[in-house]
Order: C-alpha cells, then structure tokens, then sequence
C-alpha cells in the first residue's frame, strides 16, 4: 500500500506544470543530441547545468535525467537510417536495423526500436521502485570505512569496464581524483594547489572540466576529419510493426528489459555493455543466429530494450548509495549536490518528492518519447541534414555559454579550453575520459571517506578489513585489480610458446 | 618507430613528480590524523607507478602511433577562436564577441560564401541571446553596446 501512495504521489510531482515541460524539455534535448553524432548526453548536461541553478532541484533533475533517456531513444534512429550511431549505446543497432532499413522496412525498424525502449523504460522502473526501498535500508548501516571500499570498488570496475586499455582507464581515474584535491582542503580549510588564484579556491569547476573533455575535445577532432553526412533518401512509410514483428521481438524485448536492468545496476557498465551483452544474448537464443547481421528484427529490440533499462538500473546506486556507476550519473549526482541534496540511503526519507517524483516523471517522459519518437522521425531526418560545418560553432558557443554562466567567470571558460585540448590528446592516444570525470566527482567524497576512517581506526587500515562489507568489497577491488595482470602474463608465455615453437 | 604512450607516459610521470613534490609541501600528518597533503601524496605515487607501467608495456608491446587527422590545422583555428573569445567576451560583451566567433569558425570550413556566413552568425546571435539572455535569464556580460 506503501509503494502504490509513493507512486501517486510520484504522479502528483510529476505532472505538475513546470515539471512536464522541463521533462519535456529535457527529452526532446536528448532525442536532438541523440540524433545528432558530434555531441553526447554528458556533454549536454554539463552544458545545461548553469541553467538548472534557477529552478527546482526535483525539476532540475527531472531535466537532467530526460536528456539522458531521451538520448538513448535519439541515438537508435540514426543507426537504423544512416548506419551511424547517435550514440555508442546504439552501435549494436546499427548491425540489424540498417539492413532492415535496407530492405525497406526501416518503418518497423524505427517503430520497434521506439515500442522496446518504452516497454523497457517502464519495466525497469517497477524493478527501480521495487528494489530502492530495500537497498536504501541496507545502506543506512555504511559508515565511511564501507563508502570508501565501495567507491573504490565502483571507480575499479569503471576501468575494468574500459572499451580499451584498462592500466590507462586506472590512470585517469587516479588523475581524476588528483584534480578533485585541488581547492580548500576539506578538514583542514587550507588551499591545495591554487597557486593564488581565486577562482581555484572553490576547486575546479565540474561543468567546464566535462564540457572540455567531453563537448570541445569531441568538436576538435571532429573537424579534423569532417563528418560526412549520408542523407537517407527513401521514404518511411508505416511504422506500425506487424504482428509477426511483434510476435519475434516479445521474448527479445523481455529478455533484453531485465538484462539491461541488471547490468546498469554494475558501476562503470552502463548502457553501452547492456545493449552488447542483449545482442549477444539474442544471437545465443536465436534458432538462426546466423541470419544476425542481415535484418532481424531481434537484433533490434533486444538491445534497444537494453539500453534503455540499463538507464534505470543506473539509478539505484545513486539513488541508495549516493554512489554514480557512470559519469552520466556522476554528473547527476554533481548537480543534486549543487542543489544543496546529498544522494543516498537518506535521500528516500528526506527528500521523497525527489525520488518518487524523478522516477514518475522517467514514466511520462517515456510516454513523451513515443509520442515526439513515431511521429516526428521525419524532423529528426532533416536534423540529419544540418552540415557539420554549421554545426560545429553552435556546439563550441553552447559549450562557451554553459561553461560562462556558472560562475560568469572567464577563468572556467579558460579551464573549459585547457580541458578541451587534454580531452582531445585523450581520444587520440587511447585514454578515457568517463573514469577521469567520475573519480574527479567523486573524489571529494573518496578523500573524506578514507580520512574519516582513518581518524576512527586511530590510523589503523584494518579497519578496512574488520568489517564484511568493506572486506568484500575490497577483495573484489583486488580480483579486478589483478585479473588483467594475470592474463598479461598468460598472453606473453602463449606467445613464448609459440615463438619456442617455431625455432 | 614513434610510440605515442611512451611519449604519454612520460607526461603523466612528470604530472605525477610535480604534484608529488607540492603534496610534500602541503604536509603529511600522521596516519592517525592525515594531513592536508596525505592522500594527493599517494595519489601521486599511485599516478607515477601506473604511468611507469605504461611506458614498461608499450615499450615491449610496440604500436602504430594514431596519428592526427589531415586537417589538424582546423583544431588549432578552431581553439585560436575560443581563446580570442574568451579573451574579448568580458571587454567586447556577448553580442558583438559571438558575431565575431561564429564568423571565425564558420570561415574554417568551404564553402565560404561571406552572405550566408553573416546571415547564419547574426541568426545564431540573436537566437542565442533570446534564449539564454531573455527566456533563461543567464547573465551574459554587456560589454561596449551595454545589452
């Protein structure tokens, strides 16, 4: 009975006036850059995030969050018309969803994709829902020795989730949390390398260091290589799927909804692996795997229902812990502190209308998204047709705007262009900018954490040890930690074998 | 052959000295009361190792350097742009320094038909004032023309 008025009165905050137009603001914000490829949902947020500053931390929230799912809805349709993906969740889409789009059938490729993502986006939440309240409950025991281990363990997995190398992922979450040091210190109140500048003493601003790394160093290698847009020319008629589309992405679409739940749960996983690992899936339940790859609609609901369920799953760190699992959420967790509220086991009993009101306006927002997605597919066509070269100076000058009105201070502008030339030297030798933008956010907390602990064990580490959370958590952090060594050292006997071999 | 993490390593090794050294500055303290500069010390260790194993692994394990893209030249007029602006921003006011960087970006690329650049530029000006300076309320510096 509890959890049916938590969620009417989740309703009550989401449909307010205010609240459905910034959710509507947010999603159709993400459908935009979803389907544009040279900006992402983490370089959006940062962008808009001066602006939440004026409105109500729960509407602010609201806003952030659409521009998230919103996204993930955006980024399907390029993949399934041009065979680029709006977004690196939606590359697995393009493998099936363009071939059908080939084949004419791109209406229920783009109808499909738009129905899973809904139908995911709402069974998720009920999972959202259902295990916050329970989890919440258990975190109210952690004390700072079991944040610390677990933050630990949440920045390990982001590296070991890392697309590339995983020694370079760790680096950049160890210079992420070097960067958080800089400002006052803490507990001590005293400067850390500020070097007498005034603007540092708050420490460096999370807005311009995303937007550098993740909005002006995209637009810099961009216009290296120049997009080139392919212009889909053919028409989309009838986005309905038929009955026999239904029947063959029904199992995929569940399948794929409780997967993509489980993995956005992971910190560092994310979207991106869930829709992978949803592909893979299908491909192992498939009668034919092998048609995979030519047009099967599978391998379009499947991840897309992923993707999307991942977003949800994504919460309940947050939600419970106060802990992001990806910098996405790190951002999210960024802003909530701005608007003075700390994410965690409390945030459920002090700021229900926060929570309860998030997750109901994520249900309207994926009402939205069908609603703006099936009828509106032919804007996002033209949108598609905007040169890059137009493009590209909008971009920087929203980046500029958002990194300027923070602070109205040109020192974070300038931060902005320093991050922006270390984020493009970052893409080009490999190294990833999410666990450098989640350890730098988290960092503050990380640092309070261990010290905390420090000064309750009397300077004793085994504090780290004696309790089972901790222990467990660290124990994991090391198997992480050493599971690449391993395999390093396993791949340079193999290839000693065979060079013994071969004399 | 140029080995690109070497080079990479090398910066984050010298990042990692640096801030080591001002971390010993700032003071330890004692493990039972860390001090100001404790954990940014071991951070720093921590760095320096790390990019000490990079360097180790790319050295044995040799890799085509990326490389940049043909028209790197782009980035740099590109970043040229956004340092002017934020170099003219407070002095020139939004309108008139957004002209002139739109303008400037807008020149990088062909084809560059002056009546469209100035057209898309003056667009983008007024649109953008509208929506963060009178919907948003965002306070944008006014500069010599005082809007």
């Amino acid at each position: 009975m509890d959890l049916f008025q938590n969620i009417l009165f989740g309703f009550q905050v989401a449909l307010q006036p205010i609240n459905l137009l910034y959710c509507f603001i947010g999603v159709f914000i993400g459908t935009l850059i979803g389907v544009l490829p040279g900006i992402g949902p983490v370089g959006t947020m940062a962008i808009l995030f001066p602006i939440t500053f004026k409105i109500a931390p729960v509407t602010a929230i609201i806003m952030l969050a659409g521009i998230y799912y919103g996204a993930m809805y955006g980024g399907s349709t390029t993949s399934i018309l041009v065979n680029i993906p709006g977004e690196a969740a939606s590359v697995v889409t393009c493998l099936d969803g363009y071939q059908m789009a080939r084949q004419g059938r791109a209406g229920p490729a783009l109808g499909i994709a738009a129905f899973s993502s809904f139908i995911a986006g709402t069974l998720s939440l009920v999972g959202l829902m259902l295990l916050t309240i329970p989890l919440a409950e258990a975190a109210l025991k952690f004390g700072p020795p079991e944040y610390f281990a677990v933050m630990s363990l949440g920045l390990t997995l982001v590296t070991y989730l890392a697309r590339q190398s995983m020694i370079k992922a760790l680096a950049m979450a160890v210079l992420g949390l070097m960067l958080s040091f800089i400002g006052l210190d803490l507990i001590t109140g005293e400067p850390r390398f500020t070097y007498n500048i005034p603007e540092l003493l708050d420490g460096i601003g999370v807005v311009p260091l995303v937007v550098g790394v993740f909005g002006i160093s995209e637009v810099l290698v961009n216009v290296e290589i120049e997009i080139q847009r392919t212009t889909y020319k053919a028409r989309i008629s009838n986005l309905l799927p038929t009955l026999q589309d239904w029947k063959d992405s029904a199992n995929p679409i569940l399948r794929g909804s409780l997967l993509g739940f489980l993995i956005g749960i992971l910190p560092g996983a994310g979207s991106i692996l869930a829709s992978f690992a949803s592909y893979a899936l299908e491909k192992r339940c498939s009668r034919t795997p092998e048609k995979f790859g030519s047009g099967m609609i599978e391998g379009v609901a499947g991840p897309e229902s992923a993707n999307n369920s991942a977003v949800s799953g994504g919460f309940i760190p947050l939600f419970t812990l106060g802990i992001p699992s990806n910098a996405i959420m790190a951002l999210l967790l960024g802003a909530m502190l701005i608007h003075g509220l700390q994410p965690g086991p409390m945030l459920l009993s002090e700021h229900p209308a926060l929570f309860w009101g998030v997750v109901a306006s994520m249900y309207v927002g994926n009402f939205m998204l069908l609603a703006l997605n099936l009828p509106l597919i032919g804007l996002w066509v033209q949108v598609l047709k905007v040169p890059y070269r137009i493009l590209f100076p909008l971009i920087l000058l929203f980046c500029l705007i958002g990194s300027y009105s923070l602070n109205n201070s040109t020192v974070d502008v300038l931060i902005m262009i320093i991050f922006g030339i270390v984020g493009y030297f970052m893409r080009k030798f490999g190294y990833e900018g999410a666990p450098m933008v989640m350890a730098f956010i988290l960092g503050p907390m990380w640092e309070s954490a261990l010290r905390q602990s420090l000064l309750m064990s009397k300077g004793r580490f085994s504090i780290f040890l004696n309790r089972p959370i901790s222990l467990v958590a660290f124990i994991l952090t090391l198997a992480l930690l050493l599971s690449p060594t391993l395999s390093f050292i396993r791949e340079k006997k193999e290839v000693l074998k065979v060079l013994e071999k071969e004399e | 052959m140029r080995n690109d993490d070497q080079v990479t390593s090398l910066f984050l090794l010298a990042f990692a000295i640096f801030f080591s050294i001002e971390s010993l500055r700032l003071g330890m303290g004692t493990l039972r009361e860390p001090g100001a500069g404790f954990i940014p010390f071991i951070s720093s260790v921590l760095l320096g190792c790390l990019s000490i194993c990079i360097f180790i692994i790319a050295t044995l394990k040799k890799k085509a350097s990326p490389g940049f893209g043909k028209d790197w030249k782009k980035g740099l007029w590109v970043l040229g742009g956004l340092l002017i602006y934020d170099l003219l921003l407070e002095r020139l006011g939004f309108l008139i320094s957004t002209f002139l960087f739109m303008i400037l970006a807008l020149l990088s690329f062909p084809p560059r038909r002056l009546a469209s650049i100035l057209l898309v530029s003056s667009l983008t000006v007024i649109i953008s004032y509208l929506i963060f300076g009178v919907w948003l309320k965002v306070q944008l510096p006014k500069g010599i023309l005082g809007i």
